[in-house]
């Protein structure tokens, strides 16, 4: 859910890998946020319309995984400490503690380890009781969630397309927001979100975050990896301000072409990578 | 394929189906359950038509045990047991050929127009009274803290001038207005520095990105518009290069006891609720390591500034590699108070 909208993907694994049987963008009665998520009557509303919309797509809800709003989670990159992954994983929420009053009786918090640093995810406890309330009311079944950006990065590893460089950069744009995940050698090193007003120019913004992030490559960028709404136009503003190699990611990729629509581009579908990469998580549990 | 788990525990099934049940009345439940089972299947005929009592007795002790501990047992081992499975039932075959048949897979879009794509606005309320958003701990709205990721390991490759760097911070946060609200300030060795916050206007913004700017270098940011109509900024810069010579090598008790002694300044100085974190370990090569320790507590401004002059002056054998100030809030405003992590970092050889 980004703003007002939502994107619905529901996919079924089967012998023929993976096959879509929904993708779905429809309108919700308000931009979602975290106001809308915690008020009893908003969110019952917001989950009327999602099950509205799925009754009317006919869009499987019976597992089914949220994208975390980008004000909602909290992401901490920490250079990782010898030894097991079991201290390695203490010391990262000892570091969490420090940051977030009430440590693990108020956050829900999990590590990402990669080799030589970790990525801590952490969320109120009380945030998160929105999503599965709101999945409740929307008579939805098991309801799991996940980071925007690494939903995406899944979405591109699950359709074969990534990692493909050492150095590569993954971005999503939605209206109001961006999500982007810095990877190097195959693992994650840096994710970026940012949100933008009416009035402030989104390219401009995105172009920023992206060079900033850029730094953060010690070993370079070889691609860049975008993908959402009207990509075609933004990505190639984006191209010429990084100057790097630009590809759409698109996360239907090595789906079955006879169960693709010729009427669909690989840049439309791109619009559903973060949606598909949720889905795609549900197909792995 | 990149998996994090935030939900696992926190809602199950049983959690659901005994949801504001105590667990006193839960347990009274699963005995009372277990008690009803084991007297339906005790062969009471049997016991009652004589044989030999002792067998009885023990068969039937042994089949109560059996009988009140399964329930039990798997509450405890299953705390999550998802529900999914059973319900879990995909639409037919056919769906999906339709589907394909039909354009887009499934794919409607409801009145979605290009121009309407780009008017989605955050309606943002004020960050600080939000019981379920995060402290600004990064970008607008978000979340990163790029904590440690200066700290090279090359050689040492740690820079006796980090404190330097980091002392700016200092600095820097006295250049922030009255007008600014300042949500977090953190810099790193390298010298780093990230600002995030709210002000009332993009005027004042721009006040403060010029303010900053005799002191850091590459000075951007970005900002958007808040619900109370506050302007939330992230702006990040660069301290000026920063150079000199590598960390000198301590043994493993010079750097106990200089850890020591920066946990005494600490105190010293009047910082409160000190938290001095077990010491870390990063091999650098040739029998050298890095050994990190992190402080946390809570000052005014003048004793953080006296704690990091007392750090400067053993800059040579311990540095700052980062710096996170975190103005203390109370009652919606910000107090003179601020809360203070800093990771020491000391080069230890004989490993």
């Amino acid at each position: 859910m980004a703003g007002d909208r939502a994107w619905l993907v529901s996919l079924r694994g089967s012998r023929r890998g993976v096959e879509p049987l929904a993708m779905v963008e429809c309108r919700l009665p308000e931009a979602v946020d975290f106001a809308v998520l915690s008020d009893d009557q908003r969110r019952a509303e917001l989950a009327v319309a999602l099950a509205e919309a799925g009754e009317k797509y006919e869009v499987d809800f019976a597992n089914t995984c949220f994208a975390l709003d980008r004000n909602l989670v909290l992401l901490k990159h920490s250079l990782l400490v010898p030894g097991g992954q079991k201290a390695m994983r203490e010391h990262m929420l000892w570091e969490a503690e420090q940051f977030l009053e009430g440590g693990e009786d108020e956050f829900s918090m999990d590590c990402l380890l990669a080799s030589e640093w970790g990525l801590l995810v952490a969320i109120r406890h009380s945030a998160l009781d929105c999503y599965l309330d709101l999945g409740e009311e929307a008579g939805m079944g098991q309801v799991d969630v996940d980071v925007a950006a690494f939903a995406l990065y899944n979405a591109g590893e699950c359709c074969d397309m990534l990692p493909s460089a050492d150095g590569e950069l993954l971005v999503y744009r939605a209206p109001g927001e961006s999500h982007m995940l810095l990877m190097e050698d195959g693992e994650p090193l840096q994710v970026a979100v940012d949100g933008w007003g009416g009035e402030e120019d989104a390219d401009e913004i995105v172009a920023a975050a992206a060079q900033n992030l850029l730094r953060e490559a010690e070993g370079g960028i070889e691609r860049v990896w975008c993908a959402g709404l009207d990509v075609d136009e933004w990505s190639a503003k984006l191209a010429a301000e990084l100057d790097v190699e630009i590809s759409i990611l698109d996360p239907l990729a090595n789906v079955d072409e006879e169960l693709l629509s010729d009427e669909t581009t690989p840049s439309q579908r791109s619009a559903y990578a973060i949606a598909v990469g949720l889905a795609q998580r549900g197909l792995a549990s | 394929m990149i998996r994090i788990e935030l939900v696992y525990g926190r809602r199950s099934f049983l959690g659901n189906l005994f949801d504001g049940i105590s667990t006193v009345w839960l347990s009274v439940f699963l005995a009372v359950t277990a008690i009803l089972v084991a007297l339906y299947f005790i062969p009471f005929a049997d016991l009652f038509a004589g044989g030999e009592p002792l067998a009885v007795d023990e068969a039937v002790q042994r089949q109560n045990e059996k009988i009140a501990l399964a329930p039990v047992a798997s509450v405890q081992e299953n705390p999550a047991e998802p529900v999914a499975q059973e319900v879990a039932v995909l639409p037919p075959v056919e769906k999906a050929a339709a589907l394909g048949s039909a354009g887009v897979p499934g794919r409607v879009r409801e009145e979605v127009s290009s121009q309407e794509q780009r008017t989605a606005t955050q309606l943002r309320d004020n960050l600080k009274e939000s019981a379920l958003v995060l402290p600004p701990v990064g970008g607008p709205g978000v979340s990163v803290v790029a904590a440690d990721r200066a700290a090279p390991v090359a050689s040492t490759g740690i820079v006796a001038s980090y404190t330097t760097a980091c002392r700016a911070a200092v600095k820097v946060k006295s250049r922030v207005a009255a007008g600014v609200e300042l949500g977090l300030l953190s810099c790193r060795g390298g010298g780093e520095y990230e600002l995030s916050g709210t002000v009332a206007n993009s005027r004042a913004l721009t006040q403060l990105e010029q303010s900053l700017r005799g002191l850091l270098l590459d000075v951007s940011s970005s900002s958007s518009r808040e619900a109370g109509g506050r302007l939330y900024f992230f702006l990040s810069g660069r301290f000026a290069d920063i150079e000199g010579g590598e960390l000198a090598t301590v043994s493993p008790e010079q750097a106990r006891r200089l850890f020591a002694k920066v946990e005494h300044w600490a105190d010293q100085c009047g910082i409160d609720g000190i938290a001095f974190s077990k010491p870390t370990s990063t091999s650098l090569g040739a029998a050298q390591a890095r050994q990190r320790r992190r402080l946390v507590g809570t000052g005014s401004h003048a004793q953080i500034s006296t704690f990091l002059d007392r750090l400067r002056s053993v800059e040579e054998t311990a540095v700052l590699a980062e710096l996170i100030l975190n103005p203390v809030q109370s009652g919606g405003n910000s107090s003179a108070e601020t809360r203070l992590s800093a990771a020491i970092d000391i080069v230890v050889g004989g490993q």
